[in-house]
């Protein structure tokens, strides 16, 4: 099976263990693939130590470094990116006028920019996510609702019947939670990057996470 | 080749200072657009933000103008959907009798198609230059809000993200589940948070917060502070007075001025320094006070209560199944626990401290106190007035009474020593030793013996009475007093150290009579156990 670098994306929500192979066996002749499936995979093992549904103290900072090394990663890719390795192909000509069209362009570019210059940090804005980052949040908030599954299920009779005021209000609690929950998940589905959403939406699940945790605790004692 | 690597070194260079905006990466292409518009404020008018999706920062200037500067930024599959995304999002800015209002515009005609895109994404952040003295209203769903700078009022809402006021006046600042960080308010404050935590301090006005789930901290309020909690803790320190209402958080507040209330259900309460009244109370918590200048009012259900230094006029107690202990308390003090134990050290009022199975013990207590539990021991030592005791199954124990001393028992032990003024003892099924007794003496026991030794008194002397059943009884008078002798036993004997004259009938089971002249009433009456008469060291 052949597979290219646009099929990578796709293989990574739901391919088969067939396409698995074919991407590593395409992967291991292509770099940026090769990145982004080690990426991928860190991120699985994130995500599978996450399913314990034990809150790592080291949970946020990994999310937050994951973000900075994507970024820095991309930069890094950029500049590495052989952006002739076509023109050797070509003969002198071509590449002449291809270089002087290329001077051409950027040089209008460069002035036009330089009348207006734009302004730091719109390229590396943080209010969007970039497509890994994306990922990464995605695949967490995945394992936040399988570890949440499970602790709803083991804490469900104590909710549906609180027996202490303590029950009552975690219960309470755990219905504004959810209604949050609900709601930047319609938001999140509309603007999926934005970072502000996805944040928002993986400290509600946290904190659902952390309140069935606390009943249980209160349960088992 | 020397052509091309120049031609690509120099492109690259060129990219690198002019490319305004590169691909996000594989796949998603970010665009902005910066939108920027000068309003005149005029004087009165207000400003009005409503928004959606990203930051507004809102900070005060100099002059009249408002000075809108936004940065509209999407992020799609290709550059001419994220192009196209960028132009369709507007901001409105609109000059009304009000003021100046800013919309953000997601237009609702698009929005199938806006929404339609699987990776689209986008955000408008704000910066808002407006006059320092103006007021403002600001609407935001999902982004971080802040202001510095503007001392006009404020109506700030949003709904997920941080809340961040630096320098203001007076205003409302409410969050639904994000945290509010209030900093240096110059009039009234109003905070609401649902699920955040709410920080607030050097607010020159008073203060409310609200806040259902999330902790709570206060500091430096020159006014009133009437805090709600919910389910997080609550802290306070330096406010005129406060108002404190939660249910499931831990409180803990620090020098208040004036008055300080609080109600908690399930959390420990610990307030200290507060110049005026203190009135606590907690179904289940711990409370904890000190230093506290006025009165104190604490009830609490299932919780340990622990209060020292409060120089108001009364401290008042109530506890169900907890323990007390309180140290260092200039007014009266009225305390009682159902199930605890009851401890008080130097206490310079009437003290009444009641107990139901606990124990009671008492130090250092100027003037009187009544200690009463059912089946606990009571402890009292150091009591400058009068001391009343009374228990049911527990022993009784005390020294030092400077006046009179009552025990009431059932069926535990009394031991008394150096006690100034009168004992009156009433107990049933156990001993009771009194020692160094300065005034009259009162024994009724059932089943019990006696040990008494009575002081001599600076003048005359003190009666004696002293009554058992089914045990012996044992009286050290001092030498040289008189005592009309009346001792009556069934099945014991009756014996003397000091000289009695008989004036009546003599038996082994009775004696009537004089010690030396004869002056005050020496009772001694036994069923089944002998009488003796000795003298006090």
């Amino acid at each position: 099976m052949n597979v290219t670098c646009s099929d990578r994306d796709r293989i990574f929500e739901d391919g088969t263990p067939a396409e698995w192979a074919a991407l590593e066996v395409h992967a291991a002749s292509c770099p940026v693939c090769e990145e982004e499936v080690c990426a991928w995979k860190a991120l699985s093992v994130a995500a599978k130590q996450l399913r314990d549904y034990s809150d790592s103290p080291s949970f946020w900072p990994r999310i937050e470094r994951a973000l900075a090394e994507d970024a820095a990663r991309n930069a890094q890719r950029a500049g590495r990116k052989s952006w002739f390795s076509f023109l050797p192909s070509l003969s002198p000509v071509w590449q002449t006028a291809m270089a002087g069209a290329l001077v051409l362009v950027l040089t209008i570019s460069a002035g036009w920019f330089y009348v207006h210059p734009p302004k730091n940090g719109h390229a590396a804005d943080p209010s969007l996510l970039q497509s890994s980052a994306l990922k990464e949040v995605e695949s967490a908030e995945t394992a936040y609702e399988r570890a949440i599954d499970k602790l709803a299920a083991e804490t469900k009779p104590q909710l549906e019947n609180p027996a202490t005021p303590l029950l009552a209000n975690y219960h309470e609690k755990l219905l504004v939670l959810d209604s949050a929950i609900s709601d930047l998940r319609a938001q999140a589905g509309m603007n999926p990057s934005n970072a502000q959403l996805r944040h928002q939406l993986l400290a509600m699940y946290q904190e659902k996470q952390h309140t069935l945790e606390e009943v249980l605790e209160g349960k088992q004692q | 080749m020397r052509l091309v690597t120049v031609v690509g070194l120099l492109s690259a260079a060129l990219l690198f200072t002019a490319k305004p905006l590169r691909a996000a990466n594989a796949g998603q292409e970010q665009v902005s657009r910066d939108f920027q518009q000068t309003m005149t404020l005029g004087a009165g008018q207000s400003v009005r933000i409503e928004h959606k999706f990203g930051s507004i920062k809102l900070h005060g200037e100099a002059g009249r103008d408002v000075k809108i500067s936004a940065t509209i930024r999407a992020q799609a599959s290709s550059r001419e959907e994220a192009e196209s995304f960028v132009q369709k999002i507007r901001i409105e800015v609109q000059q009304t009798g009000e003021g100046v209002r800013i919309k953000t515009i997601y237009p609702e005609e698009e929005k199938s198609w806006f929404h339609s895109s699987k990776h689209s994404s986008w955000s408008v952040s704000y910066d808002i230059g407006m006059p320092s003295d103006a007021p403002n209203t600001v609407r935001n769903s999902f982004g971080s809000v802040e202001v510095a700078g503007v001392h006009g009022a404020a109506d700030v809402e949003n709904g997920y993200g941080t809340v961040a006021i630096r320098d203001v006046g007076a205003g409302r600042w409410t969050n639904a589940f994000g945290s509010i960080d209030l900093t240096a308010a110059a009039g009234n404050v109003s905070v609401s948070d649902n699920n955040g935590s709410v920080q607030v301090s050097d607010v020159k006005g008073t203060l409310e917060v609200r806040n259902r789930f999330g902790s709570i901290t206060t500091r430096n309020i020159q006014g009133a502070a009437t805090i709600t909690g919910g389910n997080g803790t609550v802290t306070l320190t330096d406010a005129a007075s406060s108002n404190i209402t939660t249910s499931f958080g831990n409180v803990e507040a620090r020098n208040i001025r004036g008055d300080l209330s609080v109600h908690d259900n399930n959390g420990n309460v610990e307030v200290s320094g507060i110049g005026g009244a203190a009135d606590v109370s907690s179904s289940f918590g711990n409370v904890t006070f000190s230093d506290v200048h006025g009165r104190v009012n604490c009830t609490t259900n299932n919780g340990r209560v622990k209060g020292g230094s409060v120089t108001g006029s009364s401290v008042t107690v109530r506890d169900s199944f907890g323990n007390i202990e309180l140290d260092t308390i200039s007014g009266a003090l009225d305390a009682e626990t159902s199930n605890g134990k009851i401890s008080v050290r130097d206490a310079r009022g009437s003290v009444t401290l009641k107990s139901s199975f606990g124990a009671v013990e008492a130090t250092n207590i100027p003037k009187g106190i009544r200690a009463i539990t059912g089946n606990g021991a009571v402890t009292l030592t150091d009591i400058g007035g009068d001391a009343f005791a009374k228990t049911s199954f527990g022993s009784v124990s005390i020294e030092r009474i400077g006046g009179n001393l009552t025990v009431e028992n059932t069926n535990g032990s009394v031991t008394a020593r150096n006690v100034k003024g009168d004992a009156g003892v009433k107990t049933s099924f156990a001993g009771v030793t009194l020692d160094t007794i300065g005034g009259k003496i009162t024994v009724d026991n059932q089943n019990g013996g006696i040990s008494v030794t009575a002081m001599r008194p600076a003048s005359g002397c003190r009666d004696i009475s002293l009554k058992t059943s089914f045990s012996s009884i044992r009286v050290h008078v001092p030498e040289g007093l008189g005592y009309n002798v009346t001792a009556r036993t069934s099945f014991g004997r009756i014996s003397s150290e000091l000289p009695i004259t008989s004036t009546g009938s003599i038996g082994g089971d009775s004696l009537t009579g004089t010690i030396g002249s004869g002056g005050c009433q020496l009772q001694l009456t036994d069923s089944n156990g002998s009488i003796e008469i000795a003298k006090a060291p």
